[in-house]
């Protein structure tokens, strides 16, 4: 192997750790927000430093590949894919701690009726599957496994334009439990935009692997 | 005539014109060497190469000749061999190439041309008379050996030079010293041009007959040489001396001797060329 | 081989320098190379102007710049190889190992045992394989055949070019294509066993795949050697080197870790040349 490509694999390397680095506080992130675990969110936040400086790193790490190596054809294609991925997966990092964030300032939990009520469940479980595709796409550059996300995302959309209407009722019902109706409003529209962070970066998958640009394309 | 054609007629005649001065040169010496294998390829047998000169020509031969031009030829080359090309290997590797070598070159190279005769009244001076060695072998050669001894420095430069730098280059770099690079790297790199030009050379000066005439060869010689201060006869001077005699017989020997004199120019000529071929071969 | 290919893979983009120093802790501080104030003269032409310049052991310098602005004859000096020019002068000191080497006393042969030199066109010597590569230890006397046969398979596999001639060492060097001839002339200078190896634009007169193995080759080689590489080509400085000196009319314009150089380099003039704004 040379020099080229000890870096390649090297970039390869950090940004698939960015990956699971991200998909572990997502999923501890949403965890500790349905059982309002304090302190698993407290671990998100303390983490949240790593993201940030592997963000910074990978970046780093790019720019020099792309100015000593001057790659072509795949490579230069895996390197403006890392950028985007890289960028994308700092925003999933963001949406993690700011949900965080809301379980430690938050005193009360949010009540079980309401998670029922707007399908959170499934939405973490959607997100976590959707997380599991794109994790298998980049380390196999499977592009199949990439475009098992866009239909899933549906499922998300699905539930957060339901959300407004469903907690809307749930609030007219009980008025005590607003200020829990709209953070659970909110996370879910966090993680609607999770699904959209998530798409682009099985966008860049595929652009990557087969130099198919799939943006403002209709998918099916 | 438009212009196209009229340089296609010019290529045309200047072809035409080549092939008629080839054909003129390669005639004459057909007619030549034909003249003379037609006179004196009869009379060369084993007695004609044995036999030492006589009065009658039908018993004489070119032995002491013969035996003359050897000796004169192998004092030359021990002499002139090494002289001529450690004096190039100097010239091209060791000295500065400032305006007095420029001075140098140019001098070496007019000698070359200079009149063997000349080449002879010095020998004759030097080492005839005050180095008292008498008209024997060895004044002969010493002089001969003066005479190629600019053509065996300029022919040994011209092969050095003929080394590409790269390879000295190469040799420096590795640590190896000027000694060393010139022994390893150029001389047998150079070899075959060094030992083209010196068997020119050594042909030239076994045709070569005024210069050992003023010498002191002999032009009737009962016997061959023993040791190299005997007095010699050497074959051009043979040929000449029967050329003048008025028996056609000696006439006859004359053309046989010729003919034994161009088989030994061309048996050299054909070593140099084998040489040659041999070295750029190396260089494929 | 392998073991050292583990250890990069753990720690890929940082320092190399810091790797081998502990395999070798007396390299951490080494200045391999120094040049101080170093000035050259051919005749009344001043080639290189001043310049300043510290190289570290094991590693890979590249020296970039338009032509004629004296990074081949910067190079010479390391080797002393401009001597032979008549009107070459030189002021200024050039260590290596902490020793000038340009002190009347100094043994030019012996410098170059450990300074080899790699040239533009490759130059096998007209002789066998076998021949070329122990030109350098007959030269040292060395007549011991066990040793010799030992480096020179040393050498070419070194070169990577061992299992290409293993079979016939006898053939002439010539004979070979030009990228096995460059790989020729490296196994010949690895046989003497230097410290440091200069290259003179080694792979200006080879085709591309010839060049790859090379450049690949100077990627082994930098674990033991100290590299410095003159290039024309800035894709090669940036691809092998880890530092790289920018020259221009005989001034050395800037000296920095090649990241530095091709991302975000000190002097404007650097930048412009490396984005072909000019020369």
């Amino acid at each position: 192997m040379d020099n080229a490509e000890y870096q390649r694999e090297a970039l390869n390397q950090t940004v698939f750790d960015m990956l699971t680095l991200c998909t572990s506080q997502l999923e501890k992130a949403n965890e500790s927000f349905v059982n309002h675990d304090g302190d698993l969110a407290e671990e998100v936040i303390h983490r949240e430093n790593r993201v940030n400086a592997m963000d910074i790193k990978i970046e780093r790490d790019c720019e020099r590949f792309l100015a000593l190596f001057n790659p072509v054809a795949i490579d230069l294609r895996f390197a403006m894919a890392v950028l985007k991925i890289n960028s994308d997966l700092e925003r999933i990092g963001d949406h993690a701690f700011n949900i965080s964030n809301y379980v430690v300032e938050e005193e009360n939990a949010i009540p079980s009726h309401l998670f029922k009520a707007v399908q959170f469940d499934k939405m973490v479980d959607t997100i976590k599957s959707m997380m599991e595709n794109i994790t298998i796409a980049y380390e196999e550059k499977d592009v199949k496994s990439a475009r098992k996300v866009f239909k899933k995302d549906k499922v998300l959309d699905k539930i957060n334009i339901k959300s407004f209407k469903i907690l809307e009722t749930e609030i007219q019902k009980d008025p005590s439990i607003i200020k829990e109706a709209l953070f659970l409003f909110s996370v879910v529209k966090k993680l609607e935009r999770v699904g959209d962070l998530i798409k682009n970066i099985a966008e860049d998958i595929i652009f990557y692997t087969d130099a198919e640009i799939l943006k403002h394309k209709r998918k099916k | 005539m438009n212009n196209l054609r009229k340089n296609r007629l010019k290529d045309q005649l200047f072809k035409y014109w080549g092939i008629f001065c080839t054909i003129i040169g390669l005639v004459l010496l057909v007619v030549f060497i034909g003249d003379i294998l037609i006179d004196g390829l009869l009379r060369i047998d084993w007695e004609f190469i044995t036999n030492l000169p006589s009065r009658k020509p039908e018993k004489s031969g070119i032995y002491t000749a013969l035996m003359g031009s050897i000796w004169i030829l192998f004092f030359t080359t021990i002499i002139a061999f090494p002289m001529g090309v450690a004096a190039g290997i100097y010239l091209e590797e060791y000295s500065k190439k400032n305006k007095l070598a420029g001075l140098l070159e140019i001098n070496i190279s007019n000698l070359a041309g200079v009149p063997s005769i000349i080449y002879g009244l010095l020998g004759l001076e030097v080492f005839v008379r005050i180095m008292n060695l008498g008209a024997s072998v060895l004044a002969g050669s010493l002089t001969l050996s003066l005479l190629i001894l600019p053509i065996v420095i300029v022919a040994t430069r011209e092969a050095i030079k003929a080394v590409p730098s790269s390879i000295k280059d190469a040799s420096y770099a590795l640590g190896a010293s000027k000694w060393q690079t010139i022994w390893h790297q150029i001389l047998p790199a150079s070899g075959g041009g060094i030992l083209t030009g010196v068997i020119l050379a050594l042909s030239r000066a076994v045709g070569e007959t005024a210069p050992l005439i003023v010498v002191g060869a002999l032009a009737y010689v009962p016997f061959a040489p023993e040791n190299p201060m005997d007095e010699f006869s050497v074959l051009p001077i043979q040929i000449f001396n029967w050329i003048s005699r008025p028996q056609h017989g000696f006439i006859e020997n004359a053309a046989a001797a010729i003919i034994i004199l161009l088989l030994i120019t061309f048996i050299m000529n054909g070593i140099a060329v084998y040489f040659r071929n041999k070295w750029q071969k190396k260089w494929k | 081989m392998a073991e050292e290919m583990e250890i990069i893979m753990e720690k890929p983009i940082k320092e190399p320098t810091i790797l081998d120093s502990v395999i070798n802790p007396s390299l951490k501080k080494t200045h391999k190379i120094e040049v101080i104030d170093s000035k050259v003269w051919y005749g009344d032409f001043q080639a290189i102007k001043g310049i300043d310049m510290t190289i570290k052991a094991n590693s890979v310098t590249a020296f970039i710049g338009p032509s004629g602005c004296g990074k081949s004859t910067f190079l010479r000096l390391f080797n002393r190889m401009n001597d032979y020019v008549d009107s070459f002068r030189m002021e200024g000191k050039i260590k290596i190992d902490g020793k000038n080497i340009y002190k009347k006393k100094v043994n030019v042969e012996e410098l170059r045992k450990e300074v080899g030199m790699v040239f533009q066109k490759p130059n096998p010597f007209p002789k066998s394989i076998f021949e070329n590569v122990a030109y350098g230890l007959k030269i040292q006397g060395i007549k011991d055949k066990k040793f010799i046969n030992e480096r020179v398979e040393k050498a070419l596999r070194q070169a990577d070019l061992w299992d290409e001639v293993k079979d016939n060492l006898k053939k002439s060097g010539l004979a070979l294509s030009g990228g096995q001839q460059q790989r020729l002339c490296i196994a010949r200078t690895l046989a003497v066993e230097p410290s440091i190896i200069l290259m003179d634009e080694p792979t200006s007169a080879l085709d591309p795949i010839s060049t790859a193995k090379i450049e690949q080759l100077i990627f082994e080689l930098k674990k033991k050697y100290t590299i410095v590489i003159v290039t024309h080509n800035m894709q090669q400085a940036s691809r092998i080197s880890d530092y790289t000196a920018f020259f221009y009319i005989g001034e050395l314009i800037e000296f920095n870790k090649t990241k530095t150089i091709f991302t975000n380099p000190e002097k404007k003039q650097t930048e412009n040349y490396i984005t072909g704004r000019f020369g």
